[in-house]
């Protein structure tokens, strides 16, 4: 009798069982059979630099080793890189976390191999006064930034991906067609992965979704993430410029016009990278005309003298007085920017700059890095930095609530990656976006006061210890 | 540069609301009047104050009755209405968990199953029935608990919502449960993402499965025991979804009372977390908790203490003001100081490890350790290794190892 009991007991709880199951499963009606087969841990949508180095890192990361990462690229398997002769004309400066954070999954041994060139000194000064601010670590042994081509970058990342074996499985090829995103749903306990309807036809549920999929995220559009945005107005140009009479082409230089900064990186003794920010009528010019009047307009935005501000220039030599015989030994010797004599041919290009930022990088179940969540004005060179320190500290936070057995999609783990990133970010994106804006005026005080500023920034080495300080953290 | 401003900005303010001195009126307060003729009366005050919000509009209800597209169950506040939760489903529900540890385990644990229907086995259904309908009196449910928390099953797991504090209460308290079993682990049978391999855990109280699916996650096979129908269904729905600790965890629509004599000494560690507040009899649900840990096991207590400031802080600001746990919730008459605790223990044999302070940042909505016990506590304890269970041990262990080459412990 009690054994029949058990035993219906039994099968009523099995058919219970076998109902629910049948409910979840049909709430994911998939074209494959085998329902696990489309489930993934962590599926990170973009395999740029930062999506790909967010895969290395969760692949290289032990305690995630029992989950199954997935990165879809939309474009196709190019094989293995075959560094090229000529230069690219889109590079990055990587700042010195970046390259420990490229060091720890082996990337930066890989570019290491392939090209890179480092930065010794940086130069910055204006066209308005004479003031000018230099950065360099004493002695000048360490560097302060490595300037390295997108595709050098990327292609470290990729091989280093790749000598980890099977542990991220990379679906070229492939982008996410539409989300379901649990929440958006009248009712989570019903939806609570992420499900993708991907371009190949086929359907991936995972826990956490990580978008990296640029400044266009759809990713972010589709989570609905409150986004600003600001139009700069401003294009910039990019080329790569062969210099005359160079020794040693380790120095950074930038200079503020009306118009924008114009930065030369050193990739290597005799080329530089241009990122000539300016109005995009300018940019379309410069684009157009032959090279040896590029050239020269190069020259010019880096020498010219014609719009010095008298009333700042007077105001900057009293206070130089001053500050020498405060500080004896504070004024660094002035460099003089290098000659440009020629640039590469079919080096030019442009692209307009953009600010944007997400209030928000997380919500339940997704989570944006890089350009996806923030993206800037280049005059500092942050943004990759920035999306690197995304990837490296919500690698760790996966890392650490993994290890106290969270879901790696819970929301609690990941607003404190939140936190984190925009305590540093947001502060860095605004000292940028506020530069940009003091730096692109010549309204007189002004342009006394930012020049005083500037100069005395560069008197008080602890200030700047602590920039650079800031810049490599 | 900036980044470091901001710190300092939120550091500042951290420390302004975390610090005492905001509560030492309030404490001077307390002290000078009478506590208890207070409480009383600032209670029954809010609870006017709640009753007549939930008569009018009783949002907070209309919302769970939309989204579950049911009523949930409630049940009349009188005292001769007895609950029949422990009826044939959980006969049933014991019996469907109990071959399936058979099935996945090769434990010690194995005679738990056969131990469990053997003793069944002989007793009619009726039998049964009268078995588990046990008086009131000895019950440690309370009625008017339960039908508050059925009501909010269905958002159990919405990390921003309800139990958002029970959520990032994971991030102290599944590590103190780590790391206090991890520690009888030999490095050898250490596996860094699964630190509690082969550990039977009994999680009280398991509600909607939050801390029974990280303690799963983490390698240990869950039982979770829940007296509300409700939300072991909640927690089971939740369950299926995921494919890695689906067949780790099993809810059991029980109580701790009904399965201490029969699972006696069957569990590696039990854990109470946030439900020995709610408790009718602590004395009683504690020796339970106690009986159901090996000898050597460990049991954890998370739960509030039985001060002015808990009052202050757990009931007044919590539930009324800031509304960070719903309005009733807690009854301060059954919080429960960690000497009391500690005592309870010791007199079943267990000896006190710890006792950890908690504090809850509302601001921050993160949970930190602290010196300070005067809210929130975490209490583990360890049993004491039975001597006459150990040299039983030592004929079983060796009569088995020969059948079975990897015995998981001891």
């Amino acid at each position: 009798m009690a054994l029949r009991l058990t035993a219906r007991c039994f099968r009523c709880h099995l058919r219970q069982h076998r109902r629910l199951s049948q409910h979840f499963q049909s709430q994911y009606s998939t074209t494959s059979s085998n329902q696990d087969n489309d489930y993934a841990d962590i599926v990170i949508s973009g395999g740029g630099m930062v999506g790909g180095s967010m895969a290395c890192a969760l692949g290289n990361n032990k305690m995630l080793k029992n989950k199954r990462i997935v990165l879809l690229e939309a474009s196709k398997d190019k094989g293995d890189y075959v560094l090229p002769n000529s230069y690219s004309n889109r590079t990055c400066a990587l700042s010195p976390s970046t390259r420990r954070l490229l060091e720890s999954f082996g990337a930066w041994q890989e570019i290491e191999a392939l090209r890179y060139h480092p930065v010794l000194r940086m130069q910055v000064w204006e066209s308005c006064s004479d003031s000018l601010i230099t950065f360099n670590n004493p002695d000048m042994t360490d560097s302060l930034a490595y300037i390295v081509e997108n595709d050098v970058i990327l292609a470290g990342i990729m091989r280093a991906l790749k000598a980890q074996g099977n542990r991220v499985e990379i679906r070229y090829g492939t982008k996410v067609e539409t989300f379901s995103l649990p929440g958006k749903e009248e009712d989570n306990i019903k939806l609570p992965y992420v499900g993708l309807q991907l371009s190949d036809g086929s359907e991936l549920r995972t826990k956490l979704l990580i978008g990296a999929d640029g400044m266009n995220s759809a990713v972010r559009d589709a989570a609905g993430f409150h986004t600003m945005t600001r139009d700069y107005k401003q294009t910039a140009v990019v080329a790569t410029l062969v210099l005359g009479d160079t020794t040693l082409n380790n120095t950074a230089w930038q200079r503020f016009l009306p118009t924008g900064p114009i930065a030369l990186l050193p990739l290597s003794d005799k080329l530089s990278s241009l990122v000539w920010t300016t109005t995009p009528q300018d940019a379309k010019h410069l684009q157009q005309i032959p090279a040896d009047s590029f050239v020269d307009a190069v020259n010019d935005a880096l020498w010219h003298e014609r719009e010095k501000n008298p009333l700042a220039g007077q105001m900057l030599e009293a206070f130089k007085t001053v500050v020498q015989n405060v500080f004896p030994d504070s004024d660094p010797s002035r460099q003089l920017p290098p000659t440009v004599i020629d640039v590469q041919e079919g080096s030019r290009a442009a692209f307009p700059l953009k600010l944007i930022h997400s209030s928000q990088y997380v919500q339940s179940r997704v989570a944006l890095i890089g350009d996806a969540g923030h993206r800037l004005h280049p005059l500092a060179g942050q943004g990759v930095n920035l999306g690197f320190g995304d990837v490296e500290c919500l690698n760790e936070v996966l890392g650490e609530a993994v290890r106290s057995g969270a879901d790696p999609g819970s929301l609690t783990p990941l607003l404190r990656y939140e936190s984190e990133r925009q305590r540093h970010n947001v502060p860095v994106m605004l000292s940028i976006d506020g530069l940009q804006r003091l730096y692109s005026t010549e309204f007189t005080p002004l342009v006394v006061l930012r020049s005083l500023g500037l100069q005395a920034t560069n008197s008080l080495s602890f200030i700047k210890k602590k920039i650079i300080e800031q810049a490599s953290i | 540069m900036t980044s470091g401003r901001v710190c300092l900005g939120h550091g500042l303010f951290y420390i302004f609301i975390n610090s005492r001195i905001l509560f030492i009126p309030l404490v001077f307060i307390f002290v000078k009047m009478n506590v208890r003729q207070m409480f009383f009366t600032f209670g029954n005050i809010c609870n006017a104050f709640t009753r007549n919000l939930s008569s009018s509009g009783s949002k907070g209800l209309s919302e769970i009755e939309r989204r579950i597209g049911k009523r949930p169950m409630t049940l009349q506040n009188t005292d001769n209405v007895r609950i029949h939760f422990c009826q044939s489903s959980t006969v049933a529900s014991i019996h469907t968990a109990f071959p399936y540890r058979q099935r996945k385990r090769r434990s010690p644990d194995l005679t738990f199953s056969r131990s469990r229907s053997q003793s069944t086995e002989h007793m009619s259904s009726e039998e049964k029935a009268k078995k588990f309908q046990r008086p009131k009196a000895q019950s440690t449910i309370d009625e008017q608990e339960i039908s508050h928390f059925s009501a909010l099953s269905s958002l159990w797991w919405d990390e921003g919502g309800e139990f958002e504090a029970l959520h990032s209460l994971n991030e102290l308290r599944i590590p103190l449960i780590r790391d206090a079993m991890m520690s009888q682990k030999t490095i050898d049978q250490y596996r860094a993402d699964k630190p509690l391999e082969g550990f039977w855990v009994l999680d009280v109280g398991s509600g909607g499965g939050i801390l029974s699916e990280p303690l799963a996650r983490l390698g240990a096979s869950v039982i979770g025991v829940e007296a509300s129908e409700e939300n072991i269904k909640i927690a089971q729905a939740h369950l299926l979804h995921d494919p890695a600790i689906r067949d780790n965890i099993k809810y059991i629509h029980t109580t701790v009372e009904d399965i201490a004599e029969t699972q006696a000494g069957k569990f590696d560690a039990v854990v109470a977390s946030e439900v020995l507040e709610h408790v009718a009899d602590a004395n009683m649900f504690v020796s339970s908790a106690c009986k159901l840990v090996r000898p050597g096991g460990s049991v954890f207590f998370t739960t509030l203490n039985k001060t002015a400031v808990s009052y202050a802080l757990g009931i007044v600001v919590a539930e009324q003001m800031l509304k960070l746990v719903s309005p009733g919730t807690h009854d301060w008459d059954k919080f429960i100081a960690p000497l009391d605790l500690q005592y309870m223990l010791e007199k079943n044999n267990f000896s006190t490890r710890l006792v950890h302070g908690m504090w809850y940042n509302p601001f921050s909505k993160r949970w930190s350790w602290s010196k300070d016990t005067s809210i929130n506590y975490a209490l583990h304890a360890v049993r004491a290794p039975a001597v006459e269970a150990l040299e039983e041990n030592v004929w079983t262990t060796e009569t088995e190892s020969a059948s079975e080459p990897a015995p998981q412990k001891d």
